[in-house]
């Protein structure tokens, strides 16, 4: 139904007063939304995802580059002459209609015939459950109905884009995993391309096709769920995706392919990579633990744990740094144990220092 | 080609904006704008209608006058009278009976609706309700008096020119005083209860709640509150007029700086030295706003120490 | 302690679900100290109960004396002693004025400027406001407090070229001539007051209703005058009020065919002598349409009135 193209898109607020040319808050952004793609803008706030969003939807003009939906030039289109529809973080319903006129009005503006509203504004509520609701007003309703409500209006719409911006933020914890699930199934039957702007991780992970990974207005990666855990293109998306946060410090060289944390016996091999220092990342769920032989001052000293339930995590001084290992059920460390990590299992990320891009081994 | 398309969308907000407020503007360049420019014009010329249609260009003089004239500086003190009074007292009384009326009591909405009372009643209103209680001869407070048997004779309290002037800062405070309190009140509603009881944690008393706690963070409508009372209090009026039948009297007891300006210019027709007044009066309005501004050492610097 | 203090929070703040007064902060309390704190608390409590009343009754006594004094003979009440009994109640002075054609044409005039200012504000200045809200055009700011520092010009500044000027395009003592006259001394409150109940409408309305396909002009009538109506309701009765009450300039541009009820009521007290049930009967015909009005939009007068100190 639809593709976008960005294509170096850039935006930078305000006018440029003294001369002096404000920092953009979104620099040159180029990659494709395919057809029926769900696709998350993930990062922390501030990293101009919401504003990409806003000038895909044309609610922001957009400082230079080009945005095409299905291959044609939307940068001078106003919002309503792009074919789509978006949801908002506060929902924005219109606090002084009815349920149904909220969802009937942006069908009303296109001149859609009354039956035919009629039939869209009740299927879309039938859809997501709301249908009791129609004839109440905004204000009547609990979080998670005027979340319906909001999917509902963007849903009769049928457009062939569907935008949405943090909708699940401002429900409970146990909501937004339900309406999460929803989401996805929707998505699924009605196939349409879906930008989806989230700053939290496991959202982004469990909705989307594809993820985009921004860090203070840039883009940091592109790829597939798989691709941004398992092979995260910078430091920055190492350290911002997956929980708990990657284990990420500086190793120098010990000999060839093999580096060590300065002033501790851990080390690591790597590889030749050529490279005196380089950063290094491990997932704490990749990393074991091993008490350390008697007497032994092992790798590092446990400083904390924190147990989950189904498992712990542990926290370990090495050195001056602070490593974290996730240990099945309640573990049997106590702070203080001296104890050995092993890395066996885990797949080694290296990034280098001054770019923070992976460095493949 | 890219700083186009945001110059053009920034240029039809623009151009809409203008469209939207274009039909205000005119009018209020037309009424206010240009009246104003006209009456500075009027100030530097010799224009009294009891003289005839010769207005002559004399400068300053009209101004000059004006710091000379005894009648100027009398109308001023009686101004400065009133006006410390009402503004500083005024704003005083209205944040202790905010105080009183931020409690939890039953009828507490109704208590805040009825302040409105005397906030709508029209000025000329409130001077005629005034005069029918302090009247000489029918007036509420004599007869009560008398039935105390506090005074045998009637006074006649709007004869005298000391009492006239207290009567209308009376009269006014029961005016001006709801619309301050409601002010107050709303700015004590703007504090988060969590600093009170934080501060009740920390041992500060009822005396040191107010002074480090309550004061310091409604500074900004405090300094509001003051600025208007101040514009109120300089340009009083009606009051003036209905309680002294039209007159500024007794012997011109209750004739303000404002109420000089209109017998100046409406009976004695001096329109030059009138206008030249009112630029004065206006003049003035703007150094008591910038004083109050100072005192609080301007609008953006927020959160000062509350008492030295 | 924190046990205890637990509850009493908890059913106060279901009894009452305002904010809690500074004043009845609860200290840290000792369970042994606390019949003796509450007994002082009841009679802190007691003693601004009783001052509130009193406060009350001087805020509302005068005018209620005010229309004593309109119903009863002046005899009644200007003897030694009061005479207020029922039966002496007389509605005379109120069907003497309202069957006087020289009280009723103020009146009248009084009505159709005040409605056809409000009209003429509202129109121009919602617009002009939501303009000013809204978009960020170069001009907005100084627009703003333009508005505001209009508000500190005293009106005798403006009087004489204002009398001047009417009379020189012949609206010297016309309707018309103060209906403009006011349109442009009321325009400036109105347009600060709804521009702070435009900004007070989430910009993700507007935003919800760009995408719905609403144009600039379709925003504005469809979404945000509709979002802004009780508020805009109070700003149009504010308006009429001060159309409605004022005297100076009414007095100052109105001589005979246009004077207003202000004007008139004003007259009814000469330098020497004084018709004073007439005056009382006037006073309360002049203030009790501005009443009602205030008492109905009572809630958004208060916050209208007070929002723009307190935010900024």
């Amino acid at each position: 139904m639809a593709q976008i193209e960005l294509i170096h898109v850039s935006k930078t607020y305000g006018p440029t007063k003294h001369g002096r040319n404000a920092e953009p808050a979104v620099c040159d952004l180029s990659y494709v939304i395919e057809d029926g793609h769900f696709v998350s803008l993930l990062g922390p706030s501030g990293c101009g995802k919401s504003t990409t969003l806003n000038m895909i939807a044309g609610l922001e003009d957009i400082s230079s580059g080009t945005i095409l939906i299905d291959s044609h030039r939307v940068d001078d289109l106003d919002p309503d002459k792009r074919d789509l529809a978006f949801v908002f973080q506060d929902y924005a319903l219109y606090p002084h209609m009815s349920v149904y006129e909220n969802i009937a009005f942006g069908l009303r503006m296109r001149k859609v015939p009354k039956s035919e509203i009629e039939t869209r504004v009740t299927d879309a509520a039938r859809r997501l459950e709301i249908e009791q609701t129609l004839q109440s007003k905004p204000k009547k309703l609990s979080g998670g109905q005027r979340q319906r409500v909001a999917l509902a209006r963007a849903i009769a719409r049928r457009p062939s884009v569907f935008l949405f911006d943090e909708p699940l933020s401002n429900l409970d914890a146990l909501l937004r995993d339900q309406t999460r699930s929803e989401l996805k199934l929707l998505h699924r039957e009605l196939g349409a391309t879906s930008v989806y702007v989230t700053h939290d991780q496991e959202e982004a992970m469990t909705l989307s096709d594809r993820i985009a990974v921004m860090s203070r207005g840039r883009l940091e990666q592109f790829g597939t769920p798989y691709e941004v855990y398992h092979e995260p293109a910078t430091e920055f998306v190492a350290s911002f995706v997956g929980k708990p946060r990657m284990n990420l410090f500086t190793v120098t060289k010990a000999e060839i392919g093999r580096y060590g944390l300065p002033g501790t016996t851990f080390t690591i091999d790597i590889g030749d990579i050529g490279m005196d220092q380089v950063r290094v990342g491990l997932r704490p769920e990749e990393c074991d633990l091993h008490p350390a032989d008697d007497g032994a001052p092992g790798h590092g000293v446990v400083k904390a744990v924190e147990p989950l339930g189904n498992v712990s995590d542990v926290l370990v001084t090495v050195g001056d740094q602070i490593f974290m290992s996730r240990v099945p059920g309640f573990g049997n460390y106590t702070v203080g144990d001296h104890v050995n990590i092993n890395v066996t299992r885990a797949r080694i990320h290296c990034f280098d220092q001054k770019s923070g891009t992976r460095v493949d081994h | 080609m890219a700083g186009t398309l945001v110059e053009k969308s920034r240029k039809r907000d623009l151009r809409f904006g203008l469209m939207l407020t274009a039909p205000s503007v005119i009018i209020i360049l037309m009424l206010l704008g240009y009246p104003m420019g006209y009456a500075i014009f009027m100030s530097f010329h010799q224009w009294n209608d009891k003289l005839g249609a010769d207005h002559q260009f004399i400068g300053l003089n009209n101004y000059g006058q004006l710091i000379t004239d005894p009648a100027v500086w009398a109308a001023m003190e009686r101004t400065a009278y009133f006006s410390v009074i009402t503004v500083v007292g005024g704003v005083a009384l209205a944040v202790i009976i905010a105080i009183l009326l931020n409690r939890k009591f039953r009828g507490r909405t109704l208590a805040r609706v009825l302040l409105l009372v005397p906030w709508a009643v029209p000025p000329v209103v409130n001077g005629i309700m005034w005069k029918l209680i302090f009247d000489g001869s029918v007036g509420i407070v004599n007869t009560i008096l008398r039935s105390l048997g506090l005074i045998k004779e009637n006074i006649q309290w709007l004869a005298d020119p000391t009492a006239a002037m207290n009567i209308l800062i009376f009269a006014e405070t029961w005016k001006l005083l709801p619309f301050l309190c409601l002010l107050m009140l709303a700015a004590l509603q703007g504090i988060p209860e969590s600093i009170y009881r934080a501060a009740a944690i920390d041992g500060a008393d009822a005396w040191n709640t107010f002074w480090r706690i309550t004061l310091p963070n409604i500074r900004g409508p405090l300094m509001f509150a003051l600025i208007v009372q101040s514009m109120w209090s300089l340009k009083v009026f009606d009051t003036i007029y209905v309680l002294s039948g039209g007159s500024g009297g007794p012997v011109s007891g209750t004739t303000t700086i404002n109420f000089l300006d209109y017998i100046t210019t409406f009976s004695n027709l001096d329109r030059g030295y009138g206008s030249a007044m009112a630029v004065g009066i206006m003049l003035l309005v703007l150094i008591v706003s910038a004083f109050w501004i100072f005192v609080f050492g301007g609008f953006s610097r927020k959160r000062r120490e509350a008492n030295g | 302690m924190g046990e205890a203090q637990s509850p009493v929070s908890a059913v106060s703040a279901r009894s009452e679900p305002g904010r809690e007064a500074p004043g009845t902060q609860r200290k840290h309390r000792e369970i042994s100290s606390g019949i003796s704190r509450n007994a002082k608390r009841r009679l802190v409590a007691w003693v601004c109960g009783v001052l509130v009343v009193l406060l009350m009754v001087f805020f509302l006594a005068p005018f209620i004396w005010m229309i004593a004094y309109s119903l009863y003979p002046s005899a009644a009440l200007q003897g030694s002693t009061l005479d207020m009994g029922f039966a002496n109640i007389t509605f005379d002075s109120y069907s003497r004025l309202l069957s006087d054609s020289s009280f009723l044409v103020p009146m009248a005039n009084s009505a159709i400027v005040g409605l056809s200012t409000t009209i003429i504000c509202m129109t121009i200045g919602a617009a002009s406001a939501y303009a000013i809200a809204r978009f960020k055009f170069r001009g907005r700011q100084p627009l703003l407090l333009s508005m505001m520092t209009v508000q500190a010009i005293p009106v005798i500044v403006l009087a004489v070229p204002l009398f001047i000027l009417l009379r020189s395009v012949g609206l010297y003592d016309q309707l018309f001539g103060l209906i403009i006259t006011y349109t442009a001394f009321i325009l400036p409150l109105v347009i600060w007051m709804l521009v702070g109940f435009f900004e007070d409408i989430p910009p993700s309305l507007e935003r919800a209703a760009r995408i719905d396909g609403c144009n600039r002009l379709q925003i504005m009538y469809k979404i945000a005058f509709p979002l802004a109506a009780p508020g805009m309701a109070a700003t149009a009765i504010l308006a009429f009020i001060t159309s409605w009450s004022d005297f100076f300039l009414a007095k100052v541009l109105t001589i005979s065919t246009a004077t207003t009820l202000p004007v008139r009521t004003a007259a009814f007290q000469g330098l020497f002598a004084m018709d004073y049930t007439s005056a009382a009967t006037a006073g309360v015909i002049t203030a009790v349409p501005v009443l009602i009005l205030t008492l109905i939009a009572q809630k958004w007068i208060i916050s209208g009135l007070t929002e723009g100190a307190v935010k900024g």
